[in-house]
């Protein structure tokens, strides 16, 4: 009786529940082709007055653009703060609030600013306002999550002409321009900064600026609308579209609603679970975009997963391709590197090329059982590998990789920590005692491998969470660092690169794409993972429709 | 909880006789027969079910995710390629641990602290009542996540915050039957002879209170599975890969969405029925004995 | 007047207390402020020095309890991490969409929970067994399970519904229009088991759903 009773109730829920999302659920889309990736959308033909997005990480926690060093803030302020030089859609850097650069010897910079910048209050931006901004880098009472080896590594930063900014570095470093093209090099006013004291930053005193966009409204907790700025000084870049408000919506289905309906224009990194509905949609299009996002297993350099040979015997052993296609319904790809495939700005076909001496994606169960019989620990300690509870699709990743271990004989154990427990294990040795491994969706700030290789595993890298050291690598990290011309410090990279691959600090599992959605009504906007620096919405427009 | 297994008991051994049967279905009604039934099944489930389990409840691979119900696998499997109706199964035993340990740490908690406060009276009665209060301002969620900030995510924690959060309560209730009893001659008359207090709180006063605490425990009892499915929810109690109703709903949003409504759907369902069927029979229970003490 | 002054004196006790125990817990819990603060990034040790500085964080509890309770007298209720800002602002900032939730669902309560009460009252038999079953019903859904299967069939499939926002741009209807569904969601439980037993357990309920 009970029994008939609860299925015939669940067969109506069902019925109820699954045509509201429209019968079968779609295919995932097929295993993507990394050079089928897109860089741009089509071109905005027309001038619209408001466009309504969202920002799928959630409310910027402060817009001040040391202190935007995640999702939620970048997405937005990269549409407010510049730069002294711009990530391009197609990964290129390209100067921007400096005009020029003069290179001595790698470590002696001069800039020549930009004419013809002002704030949104109207003042023209100073050789003062820049020398302000760079050293805001290096005292510790501004706070800035910028502050690294990079800025670590600068001298001097001084005004030596009335249009020109020198900055000296400690030791060479041929990265450093691309470096300014995230918020180390970004430019705030000098005056209006030290005017608003703490609250910088915040919905109160806000920033001041010089890109395409001001701040407008800003309600907490529920949006933050952008305005045109009409002063802005490229004026080939203005702004398409006079109003942009961005939407704070993190919950997935919620997102997925917003699209398919089209109460929400657009988005970048649309949930994944929300794949399936959106690529039917009527109402707009999905895009997916060149990234430079990669997902990975961060090791701790201790206990079981401590030891290379395990690290690598896994990763050998574990399905990648199957998780690319399932768990991130095919818009990702197995990852051979730490460096995500195609992020790179300069001398490709060398990046490229080396990727043909990389261990294929493919599970190799033989070959894993052979490259574990080097570990020197003890294989029967469980691996435990940390994940943030609220992200579910990453126990299902630790399933799959628990599954291979198993058939390793190895123990995998998943372990849940609270999101708001889980970034201390970025930052805080401590929080990482007694873990073998923590995941992370990782992302290169600029498509510079050496860059992202010296972070993850050079000697005081931002992201070695390990004490990762090995003289060799060292030494060709800071080689390539030394090195002007790009097709050799490529060379020296990808070196770099095999032997890190060969220790994997990290463990890859696989490289993202961005996942872009636009209603009919909209469009311009990169396709690539370029939003986090550059002023995407100065693109979006109206498709006319 | 100890209310609603006697009833299991008087159905579950066996057929009874068409008499003895008759009688039971008067006593609860047909709705209460069905109540019997569900909460039976799934005490049986909790009891036993990890032998009776098709597949292993927490293993499965992404390459078998969301495989449609088949006769291989009978309600079909979750995001993580794992058997939706073993995990089921295996979901009754921690969603009925769990409550059970917030019952009897609210029971035993809330009925000390009710008993002292009225056995002394005056300022103890005060202080514990302001302790009470404190307990009170908190609400349940944000204990449990105090407790699961400090002590970390899992069952145990989460339980124990519950329990917490119960304490006031139950005590306020139990307070105010014991304080009853305490008032009443024959207490007085045993006090007066010289007994001291702890023997004739537990020989006196706790007896006639019991059924106050049995009833309560019932009705809590239901609270509990759908508070602690919440924290699971939350990501606050139980942890993957483990099976747990709750849990389950939470895992089961993303899949939803795309389409799978099943796995957050019967494990809604198994929590709706289960904690429906052990409200209805603490009240038909409860009101009973209420009814039976006032005709006294 | 002198029970009420002992009474407002006991609720002082009893919110003073509170607050050390939630004070001394986040105190206790592990990871630390600075370490949220940067949230995953690998910073300097003198940056985590000026983080610590600027909140204090260094001085001893009872210290940083007093500076904050102190603060509240004076209507400084602090800062929020995250947000950077007055958390008496945020407070603030969040007030009108809770109390209009509060409001939306307690007439639901009251509405339907009458009408119910009459229903089952006057007819008796069958429709006040199938009252009283359906309050069981009630309080055996998980609110954020009925939020769930509300907003999958109203506002996804049949699209009767928005699916984000509290409509405070548009007037009192778009409003409501907006609030209707969690509303229900919270209700549900309270309005299905709204009689006279329940008042206890209506207000745990309603004290849980205000977080």
């Amino acid at each position: 009786m009970n029994k008939k009773l609860i299925s015939a109730g669940a067969a109506g829920l069902l019925l109820l529940l699954t045509g509201c999302n429209g019968g079968a659920a779609a295919k995932a889309p097929d295993a993507l082709n990394p050079k089928d990736l897109l860089v741009t959308t089509p071109a905005a033909m027309t001038n619209l007055d408001k466009i309504v997005w969202n920002n799928n990480f959630g409310e910027p926690p402060s817009i001040d653009p040391i202190k935007s060093a995640d999702y939620p803030a970048s997405a937005v302020v990269s549409n407010l703060c510049e730069s002294l030089f711009q990530i391009q859609p197609d990964f290129s850097i390209k100067p921007n609030l400096a005009k020029s650069v003069k290179n001595v010897d790698n470590s002696t910079y001069i800039y020549e600013l930009q004419s013809g910048v002002t704030f949104w209050d109207g003042k023209p931006m100073t050789a003062d306002d820049v020398v302000f901004s760079l050293k805001r880098q290096l005292d510790p009472k501004e706070i800035s999550y910028w502050a690294s080896d990079v800025t670590a590594n600068i001298a001097s930063v001084d005004k030596t002409g009335p249009n020109d900014v020198t900055v000296k570095l400690k030791t060479p470093d041929a990265t450093f321009n691309n470096q300014l093209a995230t918020p180390i090099g970004a430019v705030v006013e000098q005056a209006q900064r030290e005017k608003a004291g703490v609250d910088y930053g915040n919905p109160g005193a806000g920033v001041m600026c010089t890109g395409p966009y001001s701040v407008g409204e800003w309600k907490q907790g529920a949006s933050i609308t952008l305005n045109r700025y009409d002063g802005y000084w490229n004026t080939a870049k203005k702004a398409k579209t006079k109003q942009i408000e961005i939407q704070f919506i993190t919950d997935p289905s919620s997102i997925a609603n917003a699209l398919a309906t089209g109460a929400i224009d657009g988005s970048y990194d649309v949930p994944l679970s929300a794949i399936s509905q959106l690529s039917k949609s009527t109402n707009g299009q999905l895009f997916y975009g060149k990234s430079l996002q990669n997902m990975a297993i961060i090791s701790t350099g201790t206990g079981t997963l401590g030891d290379p040979a395990v690290r690598k015997a896994l990763t050998l052993a574990t399905d990648r391709e199957a998780i690319a296609k399932t768990v991130f319904e095919g818009t990702s790809t197995a990852a051979q590197s730490l460096v995500p495939n195609g992020g790179w700005n300069y001398s490709g076909t060398i990046f490229e090329d080396a990727r043909k001496n990389l261990p294929s994606t493919t599970p190799n169960l033989d070959e894993a059982k052979k490259v574990l019989k080097d570990a020197k620990v003890d294989l029967s300690k469980p691996i435990k590998i940390v994940y943030p509870i609220d992200r579910t699709f990453y126990a299902d990743i630790i399933s799959e990789f628990a599954n291979a271990g198993a058939k390793l004989g190895l123990t995998i154990e998943p372990s849940g920590v609270p999101g708001a427990q889980f970034g201390a294990f970025f930052s805080d040795p401590k929080a990482r005692a007694g873990a073998d491994a923590f995941v992370t969706t990782n992302y290169m700030n600029v498509a510079d491998p050496l860059i992202h290789l010296g972070a993850i595993a050079g000697p005081n890298g931002i992201q070695n969470y390990s004490g990762f050291s090995d003289p060799q690598i060292t030494d060709l990290l800071a080689k390539a660092k030394a090195t002007s011309d790009d097709d050799a410090r490529a060379k020296l990279t990808v070196q770099a690169e095999a032997l890190i691959m060969d220790k994997e600090p990290w463990l890859p599992v696989v490289d993202s794409s961005t996942r872009l959605f636009m209603s009919k009504r909209v469009t311009g906007v990169p396709a690539s993972f370029v939003y986090l620096y550059y002023p995407w919405a100065a693109d979006l427009g109206g498709t006319g429709k | 909880m100890a209310a609603s297994e006697t009833a299991v008991l008087a159905t579950a051994p066996g057929t009874p006789a068409p008499g003895r049967l008759a009688s039971v279905r008067h006593r609860l009604g047909w709705i209460g027969m069905v109540c019997t039934g569900i909460v039976a099944v799934v005490v049986l489930a909790a009891l036993v079910g990890q032998f009776l389990v098709p597949y292993d409840p927490t293993v499965g691979s992404v390459v078998q995710r969301h495989l449609g119900s088949s006769a291989e696998h009978l309600l079909g499997t979750d995001q993580a390629g794992r058997d939706i109706f073993s995990r089921l199964i295996a979901g009754a035993r921690t969603s009925l641990v769990g409550p059970l340990i917030v019952v009897v740490a609210t029971a035993v908690a809330g009925s000390m602290l009710a008993l002292t406060a009225v056995w002394f009276g005056g300022r103890m009665d005060a202080f514990l009542g302001r302790v009470l209060d404190v307990l009170f301002a908190f609400p349940s969620l944000l204990l449990a996540i105090l407790g699961v900030a400090i002590f970390g995510p899992g069952l145990v924690t989460a339980s124990i915050a519950l329990a917490v959060a119960y304490i006031p309560y139950s005590a306020r209730v139990i307070r105010s039957v014991a304080l009853r009893e305490r008032n009443l001659p024959y207490v007085k008359a045993a006090e007066l002879q010289g007994i001291n207090g702890f023997t004739i709180t537990l020989r006196h006063i706790l007896p006639n209170v019991w059924t106050q605490i049995l009833t309560g425990s019932t009705i809590n009892f239901g609270y509990a599975i759908v508070d602690l499915a919440a924290l699971s929810f939350l990501g606050l109690g139980i942890q993957p890969p483990a099976a747990d109703w709750g849990l389950m709903i939470s895992n089961g949003q993303e899949s939803l969405q795309q389409g799978f409504p099943e796995q957050s759907l019967y494990a809604g369902l198994c929590i709706v029925a289960t904690v429906a069927a052990m409200a209805y029979l603490g009240e038909r229970l409860g009101g009973r004995a209420a009814a039976g003490r006032s005709k006294q | 007047m002198r029970f009420l002054v002992r009474r407002l004196l006991a609720l002082g006790g009893v919110l003073l207390a509170s607050s050390m125990i939630v004070f001394g817990g986040l105190y206790l819990a592990p990871g630390s402020p600075e370490q949220f603060l940067v949230q995953g990034r690998t910073v300097s040790p003198e940056v985590l020095a000026a983080i610590r500085s600027q909140y204090s964080l260094d001085d001893p509890l009872p210290v940083r309890y007093w500076n904050w309770l102190s603060g509240v007298f004076t209507g400084n209720m602090g800062r929020s991490l995250l947000t950077q800002e007055d958390v008496g602002t945020l407070i603030a900032s969040r007030i009108p969409t809770t109390l209009a939730l509060a409001a939306v669902a307690a007439i639901l309560i009251i509405v339907a929970g009458i009408g119910l009460g009459i229903l089952a009252g006057t007819r008796g038999g069958m429709a006040e067994r199938i009252v009283i079953f359906g309050s069981n019903l009630g309080i055996a859904v998980p609110t954020f399970f009925a939020a769930l299967v509300l907003m999958s069939v109203f506002s996804v499939g049949l699209g009767w519904f928005p699916v984000f926002g509290a409509g405070d741009d548009g007037g009192l209807v778009d409003r409501v229009w907006h609030l209707t569904l969690p509303a229900l969601a919270l209700s549900l439980p309270l309005l299905l088991s709204s009689r006279g037993s329940r008042g206890r357990r209506s207000s745990r309920r309603a004290n849980r759903s205000t977080c």
